[in-house]
């Protein structure tokens, strides 16, 4: 009966996000004001449904969802479209946000459920209390990037139209450009602390596992990486001033690394020791 | 014509020292990591043999990759040398900014900056308000205790009428916390690299472990201090693994340990090793160990022993005896079940353990079935028995200094992260002007970050200031000013 119910509420929260996406791509594309308030009603009970989901499988196997694709994927989704509603409720003028975290979440539980969205047994190496914390900090990190680089391609957008002088109904219901550029450095500063708790838990972790705090493994190199370029993006914005577009442009593409380090290092390498379903121990 | 070299040392530290070189040393370290990525690195390969093979293919790639050695980009002296320059890169800057960030933090006293009063006046964003007549004994005072109530920190400046208000005073000290941590994780890191000793034994149930170092089936780390081992043995109780659906979920090793004269019994897991000061032994591995004991005809006992294998995930390993010409290939069935001539295990616990045994004398197949514990094989003149099972268990031994500035290290950079960042230092610059109707007071905010919405927080500040002490709203003759 669980995992027909879970089957059925997971693929609700998908065809909930579909629908929004298509909604939140037809308001920005035709400046439809209306559609994006709409949107609002429909991801309140698409953010349930996946958090009925997120929580089901906690219960169900006692961890933090983090083992195999399919629980990343709704544990990392599930991250990103809850600070999308916290923005929600907190400045009603960034709901647009949503034009990344949504497709992005969509993307991810797609990609999920293709993959095992079956309860899979909990490797010997997962059972750690450092399992939580390391895994919790790094979906926080990736929620908070998330919403930064969507943060910096509204920032783009209306950015576009106050140089080009077009007065916009749509784009002046967001936020002014200080306000926008504030709030998507505040969550690429949630991010890099959460990413940096993250990179140390799991090192710790890594001394009890595998020996080493450190060994340059693919995954551990690419979190490095991305940690960097956030890192050097606070860096410019704090120390040389780097702000608005330039700022916007970072973290739009920023956040690709923190994809590669999740989703495409397991694809690519195979030698990696962060693929816990290949190891017997 | 002189070169004023003095002058170019100067300007190559100012260099040296500016947000930007730390900005290319960052850029240039993130290269060279990411490049790791993407060209083959001698640790990822598996053995020597697939990396000869893979130069073998690539010979120009190879060699100029080797040239460079780029293939351990992580340890190449191109890395080392960016990696020093990060360090003196973050020294010089920490020591620079040492005075600037006591000065901002308000401890060096004799460095606080006055309030320039006629600045703070004629700043766009200064909102003021004014206090009737009736309220203003002691307003300086009061704003002072007003704004104490609500975490600011007031420092005097010369006039008692001017103040500065500071909340999060020592945010900037985060600075020193975060960069000091690198320095503290780098310290850790060199003290594991040059002490750690690591390597990889192998025991089987009920076999002893004596601080012989002949006995490490390899030796991953060498340490270049501190060389003497620490006088430690094991000796290898049990061993409970447990599986779903083929997969290990669990292992309980339970092993006694002797440090110097100190003996107890210990149970290892995965993700809980058994530590004694900066000695772990940890358990990374399982497999079988199953006794052959090999006779003549006549029975006659000729060589026996536990042979640890790799067969435990349905692969095929071999064993030979020593003086013997025969070569013997093992595959396992722990709990064995044969169904229309297809053999398969029911499960990866050993219940009814079988091997599947290929005997091969100068390449060829003298023998080949499978047996069940307890029975035994007859090729050429021999038998061969297989008596007994036991589990193996690789244990990783490391030992290591360096984890205090590690750890300490890790703490101070979260510290310093979150002090400086979400901690920011906001300042407020506080002017109380007498006038003939009563007091102007002038309120100035900057902060660190996120200027816009501190903005907001001084416009509610000032409304809460001005219904403390003006009572209603008052006629506000030169605003108040928006920002």
């Amino acid at each position: 009966m669980g995992d027909n119910f879970e089957s059925l509420i997971i693929w609700g929260a998908v065809y909930l996000y579909a629908v929004i996406t298509i909604l939140l791509l037809t308001a920005f594309i035709f400046n439809k004001e209306k559609l994006l308030n709409f949107v609002v009603y429909l991801l309140v009970p698409a953010f349930i449904l996946h958090s009925t989901v997120f929580f089901m499988r906690w219960n169900m196997t006692g961890y933090f969802p983090a083992n195999g694709e399919y629980e990343n994927a709704v544990a990392e989704g599930w991250f990103g479209i809850l600070f999308t509603v916290m923005l929600f409720l907190w400045k009603k003028g960034l709901r647009g946000v949503g034009l990344v975290t949504v497709p992005a979440t969509l993307f991810f539980l797609g990609y999920g459920i293709m993959k095992n969205p079956e309860v899979l047994p909990h490797g010997a190496a997962l059972k750690s209390s450092w399992l939580v914390i390391h895994v919790m900090f790094a979906q926080f990190a990736f929620g908070a990037y998330l919403i930064a680089s969507g943060l910096g391609l509204i920032y783009i957008l209306k950015d576009n139209k106050v140089r080009k002088k077009i007065e916009s109904t749509f784009y002046n219901k967001f936020p002014v450009l200080p306000v926008i550029d504030e709030t998507m450095f505040r969550f690429a500063v949630f991010g890099f602390i959460a990413d940096a708790i993250m990179i140390a838990s799991g090192s710790i972790w890594a001394k009890d596992l595998w020996g080493s705090y450190w060994s340059w493994d693919p995954v551990e190199v690419w979190s490095l990486v991305s940690w960097l370029i956030y890192g050097l993006t606070i860096h410019l914005k704090v120390t040389m001033g780097w702000g608005g577009r330039r700022l916007a442009w970072i973290l739009i593409f920023a956040v690709l690394g923190i994809v590669i380090t999740y989703w495409g290092v397991d694809i690519v390498v195979k030698n990696t020791q962060h693929a816990f379903t290949v190891s017997a121990l | 014509m002189f070169y004023d070299v003095a002058g170019a040392l100067k300007r190559f530290y100012r260099f040296f020292r500016s947000a930007k070189m730390t900005a290319i040393i960052i850029t240039a370290l993130l290269l060279l990591f990411s490049s790791g990525l993407i060209i083959p690195q001698k640790i990822f390969f598996q053995s020597k043999v697939q990396y000869d093979e893979w130069k073998a293919g690539n010979p120009i790639l190879s060699w100029i990759i080797e040239a460079l050695r780029l293939n351990e980009v992580y340890v190449a002296p191109i890395t080392i040398f960016f990696m020093s320059l990060f360090f003196l890169n973050l020294i010089v800057v920490i020591s620079q900014r040492v005075p600037l960030i006591l000065k901002k933090a308000y401890i060096l006293r004799k460095n606080v900056p006055l309030v320039d009063i006629e600045a703070v006046k004629n700043d766009p964003n200064v909102r003021t308000f004014i206090i009737p007549e009736d309220n203003t004994k002691d307003l300086p005072s009061k704003i002072k205790s007003f704004l104490k109530k609500r975490l600011w920190s007031v420092i005097d400046g010369d006039s008692s009428n001017a103040f500065i208000a500071v909340k999060n005073r020592y945010s900037p000290i985060g600075f020193l916390f975060f960069h000091l941590s690198f320095l503290l994780c780098l310290i850790g890191g060199l003290l594991v690299m040059y002490t750690r000793f690591s390597g990889e034994l192998v025991l089987t149930e009920g076999q002893e472990f004596n601080a012989d170092i002949e006995a490490f089936r390899k030796i991953t780390r060498d340490p270049k201090i501190f060389k003497a081992l620490p006088p430690v043995g094991i000796f290898l109780e049990k061993v409970v693994p447990q599986f779903a659906r083929e997969k290990a979920t669990d292992l309980t090793v339970r092993i006694k340990v002797r440090y110097a004269d100190d003996v107890r019994n210990e149970v290892i897991k995965i993700n809980e090793p058994v530590t004694r000061g900066a000695l772990s032994i940890m358990a990374q591995n399982i497999g079988v160990s199953p006794l052959f004991v090999l006779r003549t005809d006549d029975g006659k006992e000729i060589a026996g022993g536990y042979f640890s294998l790799n067969v435990f995930d349905g692969e095929e390993d071999s064993f030979e005896f020593e003086n013997i010409p025969y070569k013997f290939l093992v595959r396992f069935y722990p709990d064995y079940v044969k169904e229309n001539n297809k053999e398969y295990t029911l499960s990866k616990y050993i219940k009814n353990p079988f091997i599947h045994l290929t005997i091969l004398k100068e390449g060829l197949v003298v023998y080949e079935d499978t047996i069940g514990k307890g029975h035994g094989a007859k090729f050429d003149s021999m038998s061969i028995s297989f008596d007994d099972i036991h589990y193996w268990v690789n244990f990783v031994m490391i030992r290591e200094y360096g984890n205090i500035p590690l750890f300490i290290g890790f703490g101070a950079g979260l510290i310093g992260l979150i002090m400086r960042l979400i901690l920011y230092q906001k300042t407020l610059r506080v002017y109380v002007e007498n006038g003939m109707q009563g007091c102007r007071v002038y309120i100035l905010g900057q902060s660190g970050y996120y200027r816009y919405s501190f903005m907001e927080e001084v416009e509610r500040l000032v409304k809460s200031l001005e219904k403390e002490f003006a009572g209603k709203a008052q006629l506000d003759i030169l605003g108040p000013r928006r920002i």
